[in-house]
C-alpha cells in the first residue's frame, strides 16, 4: 500500500537566550531608557546594576533587535 | 499531497498535544540533525542545554488555524526558560521535543530547524553559555488547512 502524505506540520517559533547576570526584563527596561539616558553610570544607578551589565544588555538588544540602529 | 478533513486534522493536533503532554521537553542541538530515531547528541559543543527545557501539561493550547478548530497548537505557558550548558558560543541549528526527559532517540515526538534569525525555532542571538535560555512562542499548525 503506498503512503499517503496527510500534510505537513508547519512550525513557527521564536526563543532567545539571555547573558548570564541579564533577565530580559532588564534589557528591555534598559533599552527603553536609552534613548534618555545615554551615560551607562547613571543607566547602571536607575536599574540597580552594574555599567558593565548595561553595557552587555545594550549589546544583546542590539543583536536581539529589541534596539533600531 | 492529500486533502485532510477537518475533524479528522483537529483529532490529529490533538493527538500530538495529548502526547506531549507528558512531562516533555524540548532540546537545543548544533550541527547536523539527526534522524527522529537516533539518540540526541551529547557534550557541550553538541547540546546547549543538558537536561533539556521542560513543557508544561498541557504542553499546548489549542485554537482555531483558519476555519479549523483546534487545529492550532501554541506552547503554553511561554516564556520556557533553561540555563545554557553549552560550550561558548553556540549556534542553535535543529530542535527535538520529547516525551518525557529522555532522548534516547525512542521518546522523539516532534523535531526541525533552529537558527539565529531563521530556522523553525527561530533564536535573536546565539546562545551563550550560562545564559538564560527564552522559548517565547512555538505554534504548530497542519500545513494542509
Amino acid at each position: 500500500m503506498a503512503a499517503v502524505a496527510t500534510g505537513v506540520l508547519k512550525c513557527t517559533g521564536v526563543a532567545h537566550c539571555i547573558p548570564k547576570g541579564l533577565t530580559i526584563e532588564l534589557v528591555q527596561a534598559i533599552a527603553a531608557d536609552l534613548s534618555e539616558i545615554a551615560d551607562y553610570e547613571q543607566l547602571a544607578v536607575k536599574h540597580g546594576t552594574t555599567s558593565e551589565h548595561v553595557r552587555r544588555a545594550i549589546d544583546y538588544a542590539l543583536e536581539a533587535k529589541f534596539l533600531g540602529v | 499531497m492529500s486533502d485532510l478533513n477537518a475533524t479528522c486534522r483537529a483529532a490529529l493536533m490533538t493527538s500530538i498535544n495529548s502526547v506531549a503532554s507528558t512531562a516533555a521537553h524540548l532540546w537545543i542541538y548544533n550541527g547536523t540533525p539527526l534522524g527522529k530515531t537516533v539518540a540526541g547528541p551529547t557534550g557541550t559543543s553538541a547540546s546547549a542545554i543538558t537536561a533539556g527545557i521542560a513543557l508544561g501539561n498541557p504542553a499546548f493550547t489549542q485554537g482555531t488555524d483558519g476555519t479549523d478548530a483546534n487545529t492550532k497548537l501554541t506552547l503554553a505557558g511561554v516564556p520556557l526558560t533553561g540555563t545554557a550548558t553549552c560550550s561558548g558560543t553556540f549556534t542553535p541549528t535543529w530542535y527535538r521535543i520529547t516525551v518525557g526527559s529522555a532522548d534516547d532517540g525512542s521518546h522523539t515526538l516532534v523535531q526541525g530547524s533552529a537558527g539565529v534569525g531563521s530556522g523553525d525555532l527561530n533564536f535573536s542571538s546565539a546562545i551563550v553559555n550560562g545564559g538564560t535560555i527564552s522559548i517565547t512562542s512555538l505554534t504548530y499548525t497542519e500545513g494542509n488547512v
